[in-house]
């Protein structure tokens, strides 16, 4: 039957350089595809100075002339040879509805383009491209790239071969591979246009697609200069590579935080608490033990919180959710469990103590109540349950951590008043008994006998993205509701003055939009009476907990810092914020110009908006003064005094300045 | 450079020698010309479009401004009064959008010149394919050669390999160790995705429930989803099948290396007839290796999806294991290796009691057992196994799983009764089938294998005693977790079923 050229709707693009008589069995197996479609192989040969090259390039395209079409071009790369070969059969055939590319040295099953395109003409707008499983061959190795497509995990791993599909919608949006990119790695890049674009990708299975593994090749090399392709390619791409973007998809996973509520036997999924998916317990632990054993990044969390859930929508209520879960996760990264008593008091305004050592003192407070937190990583929860430990706390340590068991008391008061009954005290057995039965019931252990590839299997955790992509353990996921700016105002301590500039300064950043956090670098925030200035009330208590405060001089002035440890955590706890203020000073200003790299506007307030700045508050602050976008200072005066420190003009303004908004928000809003 | 409607790019860029005529006007040249010929007509000084035949159909065609030189182009004619300065023009253009210096003459002149360079152009390209087409032949030559001659197993490695044939068939996978199996009959296709796979695969065993009634055949299929190739077809009558494990057999593990597999089953029968029924057991947590795919879209159901009830076998690829007839080829092969289910190995229960303010006993994850020496008399535990056609044999690992331990000579030891043998009487002879002697331990993590090799085969249920000892009475050495691990059956292949093998083969 003669192949109908105009009616092409899949081109094979195959770049050529070298490797001639590899090239025959890639040709081979791309001319054996059996497809309900027609389908053209376009052969570019990017400027390869070999004959041989040529001469099999030509055979093929003498040998199928309505099949195989053949372009020589200038040496330009693969990127470039992939491109021209797009161009092509973007003008050639005008019926196209996607591409598959193919390298000259890999192969592919007789069904693949059927399937892949299948698969892009079944799914809806948004997905851009079909991407196989890899079986390695030469040097074997099989590649399980399964599950459903999680852009998140796409920021940190390649999991999208070049050997994919990529649509019209795609082509037609402008997405070409980066020419620039010789050393390999161009694929991972393209997809992250697409990325960037708004398009998905889809997993497709049974393809064949196999990928010759060479002892050397340009993946090896590749692998070789891996880290700074990685570079190159985070730097191209700062709207995907941004602490807000990432968190924004961490969001859509709700893959941060499984937090399970004894009292209800449920279990919430989150990463920002008002995106919550709502599981029964025997639905999260199926979740649980499948993560475990086939790849679906995202789908379950990795760091499980037992919490009452009336504890929990008392936090919720009071604006303090997000700093405890926040204070969980840092002691997380360094102990396998975390325990933290809770005891509740009722007040008309919400405050939180926090201290070393749970409290065991069932007398201490008479007619009180109390109940206990724990924090697991959920991989370890299951290694617990399964080994039939009764006790959590007689385990080993888990690699890469400091304690094995790590204690803490919260004391807290609010006007939303959790039940006061106590469901938490077994809250892990009872998970862990729920794990052994879930576990048999599923059948866990004839799969887990299985020598299934289990390299992407795994549950989410912060320390899979953000020490790779911004050298940070985590970051604070603060919120991600669409068109809202986020301000976090830090304070070392919470006198009426401070509190008092800093409930007015909150005042101007909601009045321009802002959604405003309240930090405290202290392990306790009283009662404050502008709590509904403040969206969330966050302390820091760890650093002090954990002695992780030291001193430096900076001009005979003193000058708190934090352990490297505890400021890269403190970094994460404000690095997916538009704008971050220092209002009082202190440890804040070590961290902004970490800050200020991840492109963080940075302020600080010198005189609390009182009109009285010390000299020493000034050296402290020129000490930092380039980590500042701007400076808030009380009047011209210290602006002189400023300056004569060595702050530049440019970074200074009035407070009156800053306020003027506010002050015009509360007369509009009062008349 | 080069301008034409999109609609010719693939035929100007297709295998196919062409020659491209160049001229000064729009009309087509009357030459006949052996091969495909493409006219430009010169628009400017260096731009030449392609005049397009009227019976194309496409007069109002997108232009494409070539950013490469066509293919297979044998000669470029310029039969008028093209300028030296576009000629030249094209040239440049040629090499550097194409990679290359022009490699087909620029002719100028009448079309006796062109059939002359065509000629010349024609024999060339004859001797270029002949000494591609000897350079291949000696190729496939050089590399029969290099079989024969180079490609040569050493003695050693094929007396290790000669070893490795003689290893027995060994249970891979095995779904049927659950009480929740369910009778499915055969009415339809049933496609069940395996769990493994192809190298290596032997055969499986489906469990035959009703042999069903009347006239029909059961089939059974393996295919490669990658290629959709079948890879072996099996088929027996209804009235050949009898209730139980029914094995399904390859003359050698298949060498394939296909990484997905179906197992397809079907039955076609007289009207009137009854299909028979088969296990299925539910898939559990990994709902893909379901026979159902619908299952996997609802996820209420997805603890519901069933799976064929299945043993899947494994052994050496290409090593013949039957004969065309079903029957093992070589006795040595008679065995069949069973690893004991981690369901099974858990169930362990100490027979004397023991407490310790540190582990000292329990079952671990993963198929091991830890029982520690503790006192004078021996640490013992036992496992109970239910009744296994033609046991023979039974046969672990043990060591001590912490590198820390300094003490020398813990003794371990594994005795088979009967069923309900207590410790005691195991541990002095009585009732006892087969045993190993006292094996001593000197080396943290270094496994020893013991082997209880049973005098009769067995069909009854039997009792794995596990005794664990210090060297000699006194303090209880830090650090001695003796661990059993991998336990092993080996069952006698001619007992295991009622039937013979039912041979699987290529289509």
């Amino acid at each position: 039957m003669k192949h109908a050229v105009a009616d092409t709707r899949v081109a094979v693009i195959i770049p050529a350089y070298g490797q001639p008589w590899l090239t025959c069995e890639t040709l081979h197996t791309a001319l054996n595809q059996i497809a309900d479609f027609n389908y053209s192989i376009v052969i570019v040969n990017d400027g390869c100075p070999t004959t041989e090259t040529h001469d099999v390039c030509q055979t093929f395209a003498s040998g199928f002339p309505e099949r195989v079409f053949y372009l020589s071009k200038s040496n330009g790369g693969l990127s470039s040879a992939r491109n021209c070969g797009i161009e092509f059969a973007l003008a050639a055939f005008s019926q196209l509805e996607a591409v598959y590319f193919l390298d000259c040295d890999n192969r592919i099953g007789p069904h693949l383009l059927q399937r892949l395109l299948n698969a892009l003409r079944s799914s809806g707008p948004e997905v851009g491209w079909a991407y196989p499983d890899v079986s390695k061959f030469g040097f074997a190795e099989h590649a399980d790239t399964s599950g459903p497509y999680s852009p998140l995990e796409h920021l940190f791993r390649n999991f999208c071969e070049a050997g994919s599909m990529a649509s019209r919608r795609m082509l037609d949006a402008g997405i070409r591979f980066d020419t620039e990119m010789r050393q390999g790695i161009e694929d991972w890049e393209f997809w992250l246009q697409g990325m960037e674009k708004g398009f998905r990708g889809v997993h497709v299975g049974d393809t064949g697609f196999a990928y010759r593994r060479r002892g050397e090749s340009m993946l090896v090399a590749a692998e070789r200069d891996f880290d700074s392709i990685k570079r190159y390619i985070r730097h191209r791409h700062p709207r995907l590579y941004n602490p807000r973007n990432v968190l924004t998809l961490e969001a859509d996973a709700r893959s941060r935080y499984a937090v399970y509520h004894p009292d209800t036997d449920s279990v919430s999924c989150f990463t920002v608490a008002d995106h919550i998916e709502k599981l029964t317990r025997k639905e999260f632990i199926v979740r649980l033990l499948q993560a475990g054993q086939r790849p679906a990044y995202g789908s379950c969390p990795g760091q499980l919180i037992a919490m009452n859930s009336s504890l929990f929508d008392g936090f919720l209520a009071n604006g303090q959710l997000l700093g405890v879960l926040w204070t969980l996760e840092c002691a997380l990264s360094r102990s396998t469990v975390v325990a933290c008593s809770v005891r509740h008091s009722s007040a008309a305004r919400p405050s939180i103590s926090w201290t070393s050592g749970i409290d065991t003192d069932k007398d201490r407070w008479p007619g009180g109540w109390r109940e206990t937190i724990f924090a697991i990583e959920c991989f370890e929860l299951i290694r617990h349950a399964l080994s039939g430990t009764t006790d959590i706390r007689g385990g080993g340590m888990q690699s890469g951590k400091q304690h094995h068991y790590l204690p803490l008391h919260i004391q807290y008061s609010g006007a939303a008043i959790p039940d006061q009954v106590d469901h938490s005290h077994d809250s892990l057995q009872t998970l862990c008994r729920g794990i052994v039965e879930v576990a048999e019931l599923t059948r866990h252990g004839l799969w887990d006998a299985l020598p299934l590839d289990r390299h992407r299997a795994q549950t989410a955790l912060p320390r899979h993205v953000y020490p790779e992509l911004f050298n940070l353990p985590s970051v604070l996921p603060s919120g991600v509701e669409q068109g809202k700016r986020y301000a976090a105002l830090i304070l070392n301590a919470t006198n009426a003055e401070k509190l008092t500039a800093a409930e007015h300064l909150a005042q101007a950043l909601n009045f321009e939009g802002f959604i405003v956090h309240l930090f405290l670098f202290a392990p306790a925030c009283p009662e404050i009476a502008a709590r509904s200035a403040f969206s969330q009330i966050i302390t820091m208590p760890l650093p002090h907990l954990l002695s992780g405060v030291r001193s430096d001089t900076y001009q005979a002035g003193l000058i708190s810092r934090l352990e490297k440890r505890h400021m890269n955590e403190a970094v994460g706890a404000l690095a997916t914020y538009d704008r971050v203020v220092s209002v009082d000073g202190g440890l804040s200003h070590s961290l902004m110009g970490s800050l200020r790299r991840l492109k963080v506007e940075t302020w600080a307030l010198l005189g609390n908006g009182t009109g009285k700045v010390t000299s020493a508050e000034i050296n402290a602050c020129s000490a930092f003064e380039q980590a500042y976008s701007a400076i808030i200072l009380p009047d011209l005066e210290t602006a002189h005094l400023c300056r004569a420190f060595g702050i530049p003009e440019a970074r200074l303004r009035l407070w009156s300045s800053v306020i003027n908004s506010a002050d015009e928000f509360t007369t509009a809003d009062i008349t | 450079m080069l301008r034409a409607p999109t609609h010719m790019l693939s035929r100007l860029h297709d295998g196919n020698p062409k020659i491209i005529i160049l001229t000064l006007d729009s009309a087509q040249p009357d030459n006949e010309l052996p091969l495909d010929q493409y006219v430009f007509q010169l628009v400017d000084d260096d731009h030449f479009t392609l005049v397009q035949a009227e019976e194309d159909g496409h007069p109002n065609a997108d232009i494409h401004i070539f950013d490469l030189p066509p293919s297979n182009v044998w000669a470029f004619w310029a039969p008028g009064l093209v300028q030296d300065t576009s000629l030249d023009a094209l040239k440049t253009w040629y090499a550097n959008t194409g990679g290359k210096d022009l490699d087909a003459p620029i002719v100028k002149g009448s079309q006796k010149a062109v059939m002359e360079l065509l000629l010349a152009r024609s024999l060339r390209e004859a001797q270029r394919l002949g000494n591609m087409n000897l350079a291949l032949m000696r190729d496939l030559a050089v590399l029969r050669e290099s079989w024969l001659n180079h490609v040569r197993i050493p003695a050693e490695i094929e007396e290790l390999l000669a070893n490795l044939r003689l290893a027995s068939p060994r249970l891979i996978f095995n779904n049927s160790d659950t009480p929740d199996n369910v009778a499915i009959s055969i009415e339809s296709r049933i496609i069940q995705p395996l769990p493994i796979g192809a190298r290596g695969l032997l055969g499986f065993d489906l469990n035959v429930i009703d042999v069903g009634a009347g006239s029909g055949i059961l089939f059974a299929q393996l295919l490669a989803r990658d290629t959709g190739a079948v890879l072996a077809r099996g088929q027996i009558a209804f009235d050949a099948l009898c209730p139980g494990w029914i094995p399904f057999r390859l003359q050698s593990a298949s060498a394939a290396s296909s990484h997905s597999l179906e197992l397809h089953i079907w039955t076609e029968s007289e009207i009137g007839a009854t299909a028979p029924q088969i296990a299925a057991t539910p898939a559990g947590l990994l709902s893909r290796f379901s026979f159902d795919p619908q299952a996997n879209a609802v996820r209420s159901s997805q603890l519901l999806a069933q799976m064929l009830a299945l043993k899947l076998w494994g052994g050496l690829p290409g090593v013949a294991m039957y004969t065309f007839e079903g029957e093992l080829v070589n006795d040595q092969l008679t065995a069949l290796e069973v690893p004991l289910p981690d369901s099974l190995v858990e169930t362990v229960r100490l027979t004397r009691e023991m407490t310790a303010p540190y582990p000292v006993f329990g079952y671990m994850e993963r198929g091991k057992v830890l029982l520690r020496p503790l006192k004078a008399i021996p640490s013992a535990a036992v496992i109970r196994l239910p009744a296994t056609r033609g046991l023979i044999e039974i046969s672990c690992e043990v060591f001590i799983d912490d590198r820390r331990c300094e003490a020398r000579h813990l003794g371990t030891r594994v005795v088979v009764t009967s069923r309900g043998v207590e410790a005691d009487a195991a541990e002095r002879g009585e009732g006892v089938l087969a045993a190993t002697d006292w094996v001593e331990l000197t080396e943290p993590l270094t496994p020893s294998r013991l082997i209880v090799r049973l005098p009769d085969m067995q069909n009854e249920p039997v009792d794995v005693h596990l005794f664990t000892r210090l060297p000699k009475p006194g303090p209880v050495p830090p650090h001695g977790r003796i661990v059993f691990n991998r336990f092993v059956a080996e069952v006698h292949a001619a007992s295991a079923w009622n039937v013979s093998p039912i041979m699987l083969r290529e289509p």
